[in-house]
């Protein structure tokens, strides 16, 4: 049950590299121009040819339009050159997600899918055979992938899948499981399964990743499942019924797949964040043409105080979404870092935010928002899954809560801030962190004390912990990056930068003291607890 | 107090159910995320419910120190002998 390092700790020590590399949306200065160049091509394209209302409603994306963003390469971007890709950086990849989802979220869903959880295994954990008989052919788009993980029975709990691969005689393995709710499942070619293989490699159990073809025999794809949102995208079941491979077919090392697993789902989470980014973008972009242009009382609404409250929320709420995503991306491509602590986080903050920058749209749009024709009601409803899959927001609170805990025993000095800071007018926003990592600290501690190891039944308190932390780290990220953006120049967009980051301070400050303050609410969990069991006993 | 036959045996009993497996597919020497794919929520549940059962209380850096199955059982050995 050890800990990984303190991740606070970890970028801090190295914030000289972390500030600037916030402020960019590409690994360096190189990639960045080879992006902007990518960008335009996608933007440019999505808006003459993705004709989102048409997706939602014929619940698919036409195949001709899949085929002109594979010519665009937005299937091989992320895969290496010798193999046909591009070979963009993580940053990147989740840039050009980010711009698709502003145009239209089930196209991103399939190339952010494809790109992120269908080839995170093949590209980093595969054999150099497997790799070569199918990466090329993905960097192409003419195959698409796709990950299994989740089962009827088993949501991201690995111990509870029932799907099992049984190594035979003859030292093939035959696969036999359900999976469901595999996105891009019903026009995938290739599907990244994660079976359970006692015996296999001389290992008693494990897990392993195994690479399926569509038509391999006894693997059949069920049938579409319709959805609140992203209804272009493909949800669909996977079938295993005596699927026979060998083990060439093994992505990683056999039985030993466990940690390619949970590598593969950080990287799934992130790419999502940046397709949740995107989502806000298009939510704030509609709205700001709403507001600026719709007048009441001979002047425009966005003119009053309410109305600029909203705007300036979500806007705020964009800049913490891009400097997480960031954050993230930068944690592993420039500090090599295990990036669970920080997607997740990523993924708990951009998904809600999503989430409220599409609600807040829809406000300020007054009836038209809630009429399918202007387009803010399809990105409430392609937000709301967000919150649930790759992991359930409560699920990845527990387990930042789960983390700050272990810590608490490791008695380790906190990671500061403020001196890593040199823009004195960021020092009080430093300032809410590092007195934030202290408390949080102090309330980890305090319901260990109280409750000792069952601290961790105390799920109500302990979400405060987690509240707590996601607003810290979100301090983290834009404190460091708009350090860095006002090192480089104070212009229109630094200043702007420096507001936001104010602005946030303030509701980060809130949030950390209402997280806090919940860590002590034991009388109402205990309420909570009696009410749903007499609730419960009373159900047949 | 209970020997460490009947504690290893209490252990394996609830370490199945929580891992969904039965209690002969499962080893001494398995380690609680790497070969049964637990998470700390479940390694913690299966620590919540063996105190109950022991009525005993551990700490949490008692708790954090266990790996395998017989770390668990031999950390509640330890804790009831002494």
């Amino acid at each position: 049950m050890a800990n990984a390092p303190d991740p606070f700790s970890t970028i801090l020590a190295q914030a000289e590299k972390v500030g600037p590399a916030l402020t960019r949306f590409a690994r360096d200065a190189g990639e960045a121009e080879m992006v902007g160049i990518v960008l335009r091509s996608v933007s440019d394209w999505a808006a003459k040819r993705i004709d989102a209302p048409a997706i939602d409603e014929s619940h698919r994306i036409p195949p001709e339009l899949l085929a002109e963003a594979a010519e665009l390469g937005l299937f091989g971007m992320t895969i290496p050159e010798a193999h046909g890709g591009f070979a963009l950086s993580m940053t990147a990849a989740c840039r050009v997600v980010e711009e698709l989802a502003l145009f239209d979220r089930s196209v991103a869903t399939a190339i952010g899918l494809h790109c992120g959880l269908g080839l995170r295994g093949l590209i980093h954990h595969a054999n150099p055979t497997l790799q070569a008989a199918t990466l090329p052919a993905m960097a192409t788009g003419d195959k698409i992938g796709a990950f299994a993980a989740t089962e009827p029975g088993a949501g991201s709990h690995i111990a509870g899948m029932k799907t099992t691969g049984k190594v035979q005689e003859d030292g093939s393995i035959v696969l036999n499981g359900q999976k469901i709710y595999v996105t891009n499942g019903g026009f995938a070619d290739y599907y990244t399964v994660v079976a359970k293989t006692p015996g296999l490699a001389g290992a008693r159990r494990g897990w392993s990743l195994f690479l399926l073809h569509r038509d391999d025999p006894g693997l059949s794809v069920g049938a579409e499942e319709h959805k609140l949102g992203i209804r272009g995208s493909s949800t669909t079941t996977l079938s295993l019924d005596d699927v026979r491979v060998g083990m060439d077919r093994i992505i990683g090392e056999p039985s030993n797949g466990l940690e390619a697993f949970h590598e593969i789902l950080a990287w799934g989470r992130t790419m999502m964040a940046a397709g949740c980014l995107g989502s806000a973008r298009a939510a704030y972009k509609l709205t700001l043409g709403q507001v600026t242009s719709r007048e009441q009382f001979n002047r425009p609404i966005g003119h009053f105080g309410q109305v600029r409250e909203k705007m300036a929320d979500m806007r705020a709420t964009i800049y913490a979404m891009e400097s997480l995503v960031r954050l993230v991306t930068v944690c592993q491509e420039h500090l090599g870092m295990d990036i669970n602590f920080v997607s997740s986080v990523a993924k708990i903050f951009n998904s809600e935010g999503s989430w409220q920058v599409a609600d807040d749209a829809l406000q300020l749009h007054g009836g038209s928002g809630y009429v399918e024709e202007t387009g803010v009601a399809r990105i409430l409803r392609d937000a709301r899954i967000t919150r649930i899959f790759e992991g359930a927001n409560e699920v990845l609170r527990f387990n930042l809560a789960a983390l700050a805990l272990g810590g608490v025993n490791e008695a380790h000095e906190v990671a500061l801030l403020a001196p890593c800071v040199r823009h004195p007018e960021l020092a009080a926003a430093a300032a809410v962190h590092d007195d934030a990592a202290q408390r949080i600290q102090d309330a980890a501690k305090a319901l260990l004390d109280r409750y000792g190891f069952k601290a961790f039944e105390r799920q109500m308190l302990l979400k405060g912990i987690a509240d707590a932390q996601i607003a810290r780290t979100l301090l983290l990220a834009v404190v460091l990056r708009t350090d860095a953006e006002l090192r480089a120049g104070e212009g229109v967009v630094a200043a702007q930068a420096l507001r936001l980051t104010r602005y946030l301070a303030g509701k980060c400050q809130r949030a950390i003291d209402a997280g806090l303050a919940a860590t002590l609410r034991a009388e109402e969990e205990d309420l909570v607890t009696a009410i749903t069991a007499c609730e419960y006993d009373q159900v047949d | 107090m209970p020997d460490r036959d009947a504690i290893y045996q209490s252990t394996l009993v609830v370490v199945a159910e929580i891992a969904d497996m039965s209690a002969d597919e499962i080893q001494a020497t398995d380690k609680l995320r790497d070969d049964l794919g637990l998470d700390s929520l479940q390694e913690m549940e299966i620590m919540s419910r063996l105190s109950e059962e022991y009525d005993i209380e551990p700490e949490m850096k008692d708790v954090m120190n266990v790996r395998t199955v017989a770390d668990v059982a031999d950390f509640l050995v330890t804790y009831l002998k002494d």
